[in-house]
């Protein structure tokens, strides 16, 4: 239970890391470390296949995307 | 002044009632297995008894509840299918605006060498491991949806590393949709096969092998490896046409 209790507070804290980052840039390398987080809360509550679906889609493939359309769009002198 | 006080109180109020309500909760957590409910047992006896297949998330999710894998997977095809029609340019189009990949003051950052010396190894190893994943999804954790994400993101990769021409050469476009369009309809064929057969939609009316071999399950292991397919092609798809939206621009390259 100690370790269950532990990876709860860590994704708390993952969570509250999040949003306190204000670059997106930054957030997108937060989110995908916090994505490893909740990984390790769902294969400590024992659901594995959970704890994989986050692993690819939490912490690669959404910040991949992310990276990939920010990496386009910044442009601070543009039109846009 | 006093709205904001008053915004703090609620604040306050709020992230004590909180913090009191989920220490009470984390200290009051049941250790695993405590709770047994009727659904769950007769989950794993349906499963175990009635399909012999090892996962049972993998039973819910392509023989109990399939429809809603359909479902779910069509979601993520549509999204897909919304995207490229957003992105593409029509014939006729004019685009308007500055080309986005010269804009003046940002240049392309130069390939990094350690990314270009890992890559290569990596991304035959990571789509092995999502062949592994997908093909076992009936057996071990794992399944279409996750195996279709590691193939998809290990492929990126090779975008990561060596830049978007490379990325278009490795990756056929127009043979990526067909698979991906091919696969999805295959799900459908599935469950209309099994309707011919006299059966429901989508039930499973292979034979069901032994529990833990490969090819087990009936059923489930084909639509868990269409499911994998589609997901994985799709993640390219969605890719390579968010790539292309800006890459192509200024070009005159209709792509």
């Amino acid at each position: 239970m100690a370790l269950q209790t532990g990876s709860y507070i860590l994704v708390a804290i993952g969570a509250l890391l999040v949003v306190l980052t204000r670059r997106p840039e930054r957030q997108v390398v937060v989110y995908s470390l916090y994505g490893l987080l909740l990984t390790l809360l769902f294969l400590v509550i024992r659901a594995p296949d959970v704890a994989l679906s986050e692993l690819t889609v939490g912490s690669v493939a959404i910040p991949l995307t992310i990276l990939v359309t920010l990496s386009k769009m910044r442009d601070p002198e543009g039109p846009e | 002044m006093s709205a904001t006080r008053l915004r703090t109180g609620v604040l306050l109020i709020g992230l004590v009632a909180l913090g009191l309500t989920l220490g009470w909760s984390l200290l009051n957590l049941h250790e695993y297995g405590d709770i047994r409910g009727s659904y769950e047992t007769q989950i794993e006896a349906a499963a175990l008894r009635e399909r012999r297949v090892a996962n049972l998330d993998a039973f819910v999710n392509f023989d109990y509840r399939a429809l809603d894998t359909l479902g779910e997977e069509f979601i993520f095809l549509t999204a897909i299918v919304g995207l490229s029609l957003v992105l593409r340019r029509l014939p006729g189009e004019v685009e308007e605006g500055q080309p986005l990949p010269m804009i003046p003051g940002r240049s392309a950052p130069a390939p990094d060498e350690l990314t270009q010396w890992i890559t290569p190894a990596f991304v035959p190893a990571l789509v092995v491991l999502g062949v592994y994943v997908l093909i076992h999804g009936h057996l071990t954790p794992g399944g279409g949806f996750q195996a279709g994400a590691i193939i998809g993101s290990a492929l990126a990769m090779i975008y990561v590393a060596f830049g978007y021409s490379a990325f278009r050469h490795t990756i056929n476009q127009e043979k990526t949709e067909a698979v991906e369009a091919v696969a999805a309809a295959g799900y459908i064929a599935m469950g209309l096969v099994a309707l011919a057969s006299g059966a429901a939609f989508l039930a499973n009316i292979l034979p069901l092998g032994k529990t833990g071999e490969l090819y087990s399950a009936g059923t489930i292991w084909l639509l868990n490896d269409l499911t994998g397919a589609e997901v994985s092609f799709g993640f390219l798809t969605m890719l390579a046409e968010f790539l292309r939206e800006t890459q192509d621009r200024g070009r005159g390259d209709d792509g």
